[in-house]
């Protein structure tokens, strides 16, 4: 709230930035430019996740007895679910994102127009959980044609992955707002994501970790989406599950909040 | 009250220390072309970018349309159009895209983009780029890709931020042909320029502003009346002689302007060219008639053509 000297009155009172007729528009602007890719992106979303599974799925699973009663292949599909749905809104709001804030100056041209910052906001966080949810749609595919899965539990899964994918698309904008330059989503995603997904109950069981590891984890957002996946596609309807899905409100709440002011204070001149 | 489109009263905005418009008093009336003229970092960008609503306004009041600029700027954006200083096209559409996709923003349906993108498409000359990447346009065509993306939600105000900078002669003429026509349409026109030739083409009135303030106001006409007279004298002087003839001058109690290589007298309809001459024995001398740049010289002393 320091700001408040350098930008007097522009401060938010709102806590969640504003609806608006304009986030449609964003989103559906970003879904054109999608179009002229489409075909190709389709291949890779496929791909990948063909790729994953029958590498460390299959492949370092085959050296794996069980994880707590379970195949391997059962213990990672839904990490695999949950970091897909995370990570890919995250490149999609760090890189692409970036160069629209400076480069393109498309957030500029935008607020030409009646469309304001919190439906740009809106807008690019929705398109980025779009996104993300599409590749989840495609690992699911993938999952089911190999056999990995056979519930119809994977359809309300889909509401917490839509969940991680906003989060995923907010905690990259909010690294965006921090960035001087393309170099620092280096940190973004060696220093945050990648240690992320793989300590978040991902590949292993986090509980043969120090406890000190353990409770650190926690403070991160994926291993509750993990949690909460898991749950719910084994059928599971324990407390775990509902806290899980609280913690991941939470995060929402607090990132596109903190989002919000750093985006608007970049954008508002 | 009803003829006045902008409003602006005790305008400021400061970056940090350095106060970059400072307290602008304005009028601009519905059907005209105002101009804003003044070297780099005089404020008139910032000037314009408070009125089209994406420059926060620190202090002072500031109407457009009827509207409260600081209040209702989403309504005030609904009805105007702007260019950039830099295009902000989207690069990451076609020619055509970059109308569609920028008319959804103003909630216009897709049929009705369509027809009026492809009616500015035709006039702006850009109907047979319609598939090109922006990034492959000229210059000139990114500017007249822009002024068309302005006019997408057919507004009553245009607001242009140095329209012409680095375009060639005739792709400058095409613009400013175009701008009269929408003029011509009693719709309002705000521009920024440095080029004098184009305040006077296109402009009705013009204000010109130095260090964030404006220092002069009124119809190209009366500027040059009021601040240089009639007609000018440029006598061209070796640098160490100018201090001498400038005292001589002085005492004689004409209005004149000494610059590094010359002095630059503005007639009074009293003064005779003659008598001038007998007092500074120049082979150089250029007698013509006073300019909108004499004005700028007398009043910021910086020459606009820089």
């Amino acid at each position: 709230m320091n700001s408040a000297t350098r930008i007097p009155t522009t401060l938010p009172e709102r806590t969640l930035p504003k609806w608006g007729h304009g986030v449609k528009s964003v989103w559906r602007r970003n879904f054109l430019h999608f179009r002229y890719t489409f075909w190709v992106t389709l291949c890779w979303i496929f791909i990948e996740p063909l790729l994953f599974l029958l590498a460390i799925g299959y492949g370092i699973g085959n050296f794996v007895s069980d994880i707590n009663g379970k195949g391997y292949i059962d213990f990672y599909f839904p990490a695999l679910l949950t970091v897909t749905a995370f990570s890919v809104p995250f490149f999609e709001s760090t890189y692409n994102y970036y160069s629209k804030l400076t480069y393109q100056k498309t957030y500029q041209t935008i607020l030409m127009t009646p469309v304001g910052v919190s439906e740009i906001l809106w807008g690019e966080l929705l398109w980025g959980a779009s996104k993300g949810l599409l590749s989840c749609f495609a690992v699911s595919i993938v999952a089911r044609v190999l056999n990995i899965y056979h519930s119809w539990l994977i359809f309300p899964v889909f509401m917490i992955l839509a969940l991680i994918a906003f989060l995923g698309a907010a905690s990259g904008l909010l690294f965006t707002t921090f960035a001087k330059n393309y170099d620092f989503f280096n940190y973004a995603i060696s220093g945050f994501l990648l240690p992320m997904t793989f300590f978040s109950d991902t590949y292993f069981p986090i509980n043969q970790f120090p406890s000190a590891l353990q409770i650190i984890i926690h403070f991160f957002p994926l291993i509750h989406g993990v949690k909460a996946v898991r749950l719910l596609l084994d059928g599971t309807s324990s407390p775990t599950l509902y806290l899980s899905i609280l913690v991941l409100l939470v995060f929402a709440f607090g990132l596109t909040r903190w989002a919000y002011v750093r985006f608007r204070r970049l954008t508002e001149h | 009250m009803n003829h006045i489109t902008i409003e602006a009263k005790g305008l400021t905005k400061k970056f940090g220390d350095k106060t970059v418009v400072n307290k602008i008093d304005l009028e601009i009336y519905k059907g005209e072309c105002f101009g804003l003229l003044g070297p780099n970092g005089a404020g008139k960008s910032t000037t314009l970018r408070m009125m089209y609503g994406i420059s926060h306004i620190q202090q002072g009041e500031l109407f457009v349309l009827g509207m409260n600029a600081k209040t209702h700027a989403r309504d005030v954006k609904t009805r105007i159009g702007v260019v950039p200083q830099n295009d902000g096209l989207d690069v990451d559409f076609s020619v055509l895209d970059n109308l569609l996709v920028y008319a959804s923003y103003f909630q216009i349906n897709f049929g009705t983009a369509l027809e009026r993108a492809r009616h500015l498409l035709r006039i702006m000359k850009l109907d047979d780029v319609w598939q090109s990447p922006v990034e492959q346009l000229s210059g000139g065509m990114k500017r007249r890709l822009t002024i068309a993306r302005s006019m997408i939600n057919q507004p009553d105000l245009l607001f242009l931020d140095e329209p012409t900078t680095g375009l060639d002669p005739q792709a400058r003429a095409f613009i400013w042909d175009l701008l009269r026509k929408f003029k011509a349409d009693e719709k309002t026109l705000v521009l920024t320029t440095h080029y004098m030739e184009e305040a006077e083409q296109l402009c009705d009135r013009i204000g010109i502003m130095d260090r964030g303030s404006i220092i002069a106001l009124g119809t190209p006409a009366e500027l040059i009346l009021r601040h240089a007279g009639k007609q000018v004298l440029e006598i061209g002087l070796k640098p160490e002689d100018i201090p001498y003839f400038s005292r001589k001058l002085t005492q004689d109690q004409y209005e004149f302007l000494p610059l590094e290589n010359k002095i630059m007298l503005f007639l009074k309809d009293t003064n005779k060219p003659e008598k001038i001459m007998n007092i500074i024995p120049s082979q150089e001398i250029v007698f013509r008639p006073a300019s909108l740049n004499d004005v700028f010289l007398r009043l910021a002393g910086y020459d606009l053509k820089d």
